[in-house]
């Protein structure tokens, strides 16, 4: 009886914790929206609701968390795709769509455009300053704000490129290839590609991981194939994205693109220290089991400091919460910067994922909404393009 | 009355006359003190135009040198060796074009082909590609022993000289816009040529090195006393090199070269 009630009250607060999110992410999905994306969109905001409730019920955060991110990057090549094909009619970016500034402003570009941006006034990437969601400023105005609430969260709530190297490192049972736990080689190899990347782009005023080092053009956009160079980076492209996407995530069961090739994950590990949250660990109640550091997609608890009672969590965190999830006393937590790490705060905890889940939702929503509708097009009308 | 008349029109002639003389002196003498002056400011805008132009210099030259210097951190003093090494090789490699345009002048634009810009700076990529290369593997691979069998290239004077060399090389539009500037400074004899084009790119050259200062401050990061960053810190640098040397030489030097 007394577990009845529990169960009860436990589902009643839940379902209050959804009804703010289900009229955010309402509004979000269903402004202006007509026709066949009214019922994608009731769909979408039916199905993210019902993720998040069963999210704040089961208190199982990094298990629904997946629910988002992953369809969110399964959803996001078809709908990215339909649209390049109705504007374009190809994949393949010409020279005068880059002539006129007409392509999508990517967050992994941000690190390459700044300096030149601050030290000549120029946008070396071909989108446009203002005008649409996908402009620079627009862009930038949504990397602030997730950087400043969720920091490097973004990798594990935002990005629709995640789901990829999370849906493929979920695959196997066990790891095949054992990544050393203290090998700091693989932790911190994506500051090598931002450093790369952002003195690559100072020497040659061309944003070189688009050209040469992006796996996602595969899924996205890439330069027509007009010369060797141009066939070079798309062979390039197909190497990265199997190689380090697919194999290496599946033999390692880490999200080796995210952790060591990503150079925006870098950079947001960076401004990570300006985020209003971190994932703490509490050595009171920790009992140095060492369950989060080998779980950790990002192998970014430090083994040693466990073993030591000092709970060291590495800023290359993606507050993904699996060791949260995992952890057998409940030691680790999302707090406040400045919160100690021994007083645990609920609101801190609800704040994170409110934020993650409310901006996931926000970006990927439309990706989500856009890919329902164009299937039921295609069931109803036998197409999958609507423009 | 007539007499009077003309000798008061004859009068005013002189007068005339003789102002305009005056005039005419006073003029040619402003003039030869002008192009005195004239050819003053334009050596000295050697300097000015460095020292405006300096950003792209930023972007040229610490793409190279910052991840050779970051991954060894040995002390301000060792710094500042490999950072005066990397200065005297620019400020050879300017020298070396001033005196060559000054000299050419003209007939430089006539007989050298457009591309040789740009074939110049692909090489000169290729060459400091290399450079990074040999020097990150041996910082981060000890064991292979490069040292012995490139010895000359992984000494750290030799790589910073060579380093900087390379860097000066990489003929950016304010290089252009200096060496162009060369060409009209309009010289009598070519010993005179080649002095003030030499003397126009070392004002140059002094103007773009302010902007290569903060280079030397690199040094004071060995007094970090986390040996856990510093460590890190060093390995990504050595990474970057490696792979900011294959990008270089590969993507941007012979990739490119077949491209063409």
């Amino acid at each position: 009886m007394k577990n009845n009630n529990k169960n009860i009250k436990s589902i009643i607060k839940s379902l209050l914790s959804t009804i703010p999110m289900f009229f955010l992410i309402s509004f979000f999905s269903l402004y202006n929206a007509k026709g066949i994306y009214k019922i994608s969109g009731w769909i979408t905001v039916i199905y993210l609701s019902f993720c998040y409730f069963m999210l704040i019920w089961t208190d199982k955060i990094s298990y629904w968390r997946r629910f988002l991110f992953i369809l969110g990057a399964f959803c996001f090549f078809p709908s990215f795709i339909a649209m390049l094909l109705e504007k374009r009619g190809s994949m393949a970016l010409e020279y005068k769509d880059i002539f006129l500034n007409e392509t999508p402003f990517c967050h992994i570009v941000f690190p390459m455009v700044i300096l030149p941006y601050l030290l000549e006034n120029i946008l070396i990437f071909p989108a446009r300053l203002t005008g649409n969601y996908a402009s620079f400023y627009s862009m930038l105005v949504i990397i602030c704000i997730s950087l400043l609430t969720i920091g490097r969260g973004w990798c594990s709530w935002v990005c629709f490129y995640g789901g990829w190297d999370e849906s493929f490192s979920l695959l196997s049972k066990k790891p095949i290839l054992k990544l050393e736990d203290n090998s700091k080689k693989f932790r911190f190899f994506n500051f090598v590609m931002l450093f790369v990347v952002i003195l690559g782009a100072l020497a040659t005023f061309s944003v070189i991981y688009c050209q040469w080092f992006c796996p996602w053009k595969l899924i996205t956009e890439y330069e027509q194939i007009s010369n060797i160079s141009s066939f070079f980076s798309l062979i390039m492209s197909v190497i990265i994205f199997f190689s380090i996407v697919i194999v290496l995530s599946f033999l390692t069961k880490k999200r080796v693109q995210c952790m060591s090739f990503c150079p925006f994950g870098a950079l947001a590990s960076i401004l990570d220290k300006f985020s209003f949250f971190r994932v703490k660990i509490d050595d009171k109640k920790c009992i140095s089991c060492g369950r989060c550091s080998k779980l950790c997609p990002f192998l970014s608890i430090d083994e040693n400091s466990l073993k030591e009672k000092k709970g060291k969590i590495f800023l290359t965190c993606s507050k993904c919460g699996n060791c949260i999830d995992n952890c057998p006393t409940d030691a680790i937590n999302y707090d406040f910067f400045l919160q100690s790490k021994h007083i645990h705060l609920k609101i801190s905890k609800s704040l994170v994922i409110f934020s993650g889940w409310l901006l996931g939702s926000i970006i990927m929503g439309g990706f989500i909404s856009d890919t329902i509708a164009r299937i039921l097009n295609f069931i109803l009308n036998g197409s999958f393009f609507i423009h | 009355m007539q007499k009077k008349q003309n000798k008061y029109f004859l009068n005013l002639k002189i007068k005339t006359l003789l102002k305009l003389n005056i005039r005419n002196l006073k003029n040619k003498n402003k003039r030869n003190k002008n192009n005195k002056m004239e050819k003053k400011m334009k050596i000295l805008e050697g300097f000015l135009l460095g020292l405006s132009t300096g950003t792209s210099c930023i972007m040229a030259c610490y793409p190279v040198f910052l991840p050779y210097l970051c991954s060894k951190l040995e002390g301000f003093n060792e710094n500042n060796k490999k950072f005066l090494s990397f200065t005297f090789g620019r400020f050879i490699s300017y020298i070396f074009v001033g005196i060559l345009l000054g000299l050419l002048g003209y007939y430089a634009l006539k007989f050298i082909p457009p591309e040789f810009e740009v074939y110049l700076r692909r090489i000169s990529w290729i060459a400091a590609g290399i450079l990074l290369i040999l020097n990150g593997l041996n910082f981060e691979f000890p064991e292979l022993k490069l040292c012995k069998n490139t010895k000359l290239l992984t000494n750290k004077k030799v790589s910073s000289f060579g380093i900087g060399f390379l860097a000066g090389l990489n003929l950016c539009p304010p290089f252009l816009a200096a060496a162009s500037r060369v060409f009209g400074l309009g010289s009598k004899t070519p010993i005179f040529a080649m002095l003030e084009g030499a003397l126009y790119f070392i004002l140059f050259f002094i103007g773009t090195t302010v902007f290569l200062l903060p280079l030397i401050l690199v040094g004071t990061l060995n007094k970090i006393k986390n040996s856990f960053f510093l460590n890190t810190f060093q390995f990504i640098s050595r990474w970057t090199m490696i792979i900011l040397g294959v990008y270089f030489s590969v993507f941007e030097g012979i990739i490119y070269l077949f491209s063409r």
